[in-house]
This record gives C-alpha cells, sequence and structure tokens, in this order.
C-alpha cells in the first residue's frame, strides 16, 4: 500500500470536515499557466463549493479564461482537496438562495435581508466537484 | 524583493508587516501545476530566511507534487472574524484576514541535512528532536 493510499481520509471524514470548516484555498490558473491561490469563506450547498467574492481580480480573471480549479480546507493534519469546474452563478434566484445560506451560519438564527444592490454587486462562484480526496498528515 | 500591483490599493501591507507576519507564522499553502496541467494545494510547514522559504512535509505525495513542479505560489493567510450587535452581512459582521502571497519557483533540496539545522531554528513547533 503506498504512503498515499495509508493516509486517505474516509469520505464520511472528508464531508464532516467539508461541512465543518468555513475557510479554504482556491487555486486558480494565470493565462500562463503559472498557479495563483486565494484564502476564501465557503460552503458545501447541494455538492457543490459556494464561494462568493468581488466582481473583478485575478482569480475572476483566470476563471473567465480556465475553469478548472484546485479547492483545500485544512484542519489539524488534515487536509481535503477538490478538483472540479468552477462556474458564475449569474441567475439572480439561485445567486439570493446561495448567498441567503452562505450568511446564514454567522447569524445565530436572527433574520436578516440582503439587498438587491448588494446581491448584484456580489460574484457567486460554485465549483461542480469533478474529485475529493481527504489526506492525513 | 519587488511586490506585485494588487487591485486593493488600500489594503497592502507594508514590507515590515510582511515580513513579520511571515516570521510569526509556520504554514502555508502552496499552489502548484504539474507537468499535465493539473492544479495541486499543497500544505506545508516553512521557514523564511528573507530571501526563500523552505518547505517541509513528510507527506509523500505532497513532496512529489513539488517535486514536478516549477512555478509555485504560496498562500500563508490568518482568517479572523468581526461581528458587531447589528448583524448585517459584510457589513457588522464579516470575516477578514491577512494573507501574504509569495511568488517564485520551486525544487526539491538534496541536501536536507544541511538545511534542516536552519529549518528548525526558532520553531516553536518543535521540541527536542521530534515534530509535534
Amino acid at each position: 500500500m503506498s504512503a498515499l493510499l495509508q493516509n486517505m481520509m474516509p469520505t464520511a471524514e472528508i464531508d464532516d470536515l467539508l461541512a465543518r470548516e468555513h475557510e479554504g484555498h482556491l487555486a486558480t490558473k494565470n493565462p500562463d499557466g503559472t498557479p495563483y491561490i486565494v484564502t476564501l469563506n465557503y460552503r458545501i450547498i447541494d455538492d457543490m463549493v459556494v464561494l462568493h467574492c468581488a466582481k473583478e481580480g485575478q482569480k475572476i480573471d483566470n476563471i473567465k479564461n480556465d475553469e478548472h480549479v484546485c479547492f483545500s480546507v485544512s484542519s489539524g493534519d488534515r487536509c481535503v482537496i477538490i478538483r472540479g469546474r468552477a462556474r458564475f452563478v449569474e441567475d439572480f434566484a439561485e445567486k439570493s438562495r446561495l448567498l441567503y445560506i452562505f450568511t446564514e451560519i454567522f447569524m445565530d438564527g436572527q433574520q436578516f435581508s440582503l439587498s438587491e444592490q448588494g446581491i448584484n454587486r456580489t460574484c457567486v462562484l460554485a465549483i461542480d466537484i469533478e474529485e475529493k480526496t481527504g489526506v492525513l498528515f | 524583493m519587488e511586490s506585485r500591483p494588487v487591485r486593493r490599493k488600500d489594503r497592502v501591507m507594508p514590507q515590515a508587516d510582511i515580513e513579520r507576519f511571515l516570521s510569526e507564522n509556520d504554514v502555508c499553502h502552496a499552489a502548484v501545476t504539474s507537468v499535465d496541467g493539473v492544479l495541486q494545494i499543497v500544505p506545508l510547514h516553512y521557514t523564511y530566511d528573507g530571501a526563500k522559504f523552505i518547505l517541509s512535509s513528510q507527506n509523500e505525495a505532497c513532496l512529489a507534487a513539488c517535486a514536478e513542479a516549477a512555478a509555485v505560489t504560496l498562500d500563508i493567510s490568518v482568517m479572523y472574524y468581526v461581528s458587531g450587535r447589528d448583524r448585517t452581512p459584510c457589513k457588522n459582521i464579516t470575516s477578514k484576514y491577512r494573507s501574504v502571497l509569495a511568488f517564485g519557483e520551486i525544487c526539491l533540496c538534496d541536501e536536507q541535512l544541511t538545511f534542516m539545522p536552519a529549518y528548525m531554528t526558532g520553531k516553536s513547533n518543535i521540541k527536542g528532536d521530534e515534530w509535534i
């Protein structure tokens, strides 16, 4: 058995870690093929990694150029690495739904509202997961 | 060491803060691209001497991913949450983080033992000869 396989996490543990944590690292590819990485809040919603950010920036440009991304979440001696394709959620109703679910974890059950203007100026990214691997270090 | 331009110029960290931030932390996430163009993220311990990062992992898969890469981007980040009484998303409740990105080239060090004493100097997570 290879060292990698010995250190693999069971699927249930992977899903538990992804549900528990809120902070991950998104890697995209620059036009010249070099990697770019940023830290972002995330949530797993409907088996997708959901991210939100400003509508401009290097990661946005990179994803428009190449949708293939890598996303990583670390917790203690465990790390989950996801590969998939990122897409921009453009539909207003879907964006609103995802943003409400995204923010509710921080609200402790309190009611809140997101303005239409706020939703429109926010970029929502969804990563359709193609592969996820959990590794123990 | 030159800095790359960033979109939010109001949030640029002064060079002295960057150096202090890097010395206060010891874990980074390295993004590398394999020879067939597949992106990989690898969490690694690091030490920084002002000019280069020395990276370490006991995980063979991590080292293998780094071994076949050339360009690397390191992300060293600390995230924290801010919340006020009025919990309006993105206003009174938000997450903030400090992050340093380092762009460069990665290579495997053939003389690991030469580097290890320097690597371990000042590491808070080392006790005796053992990693914890």
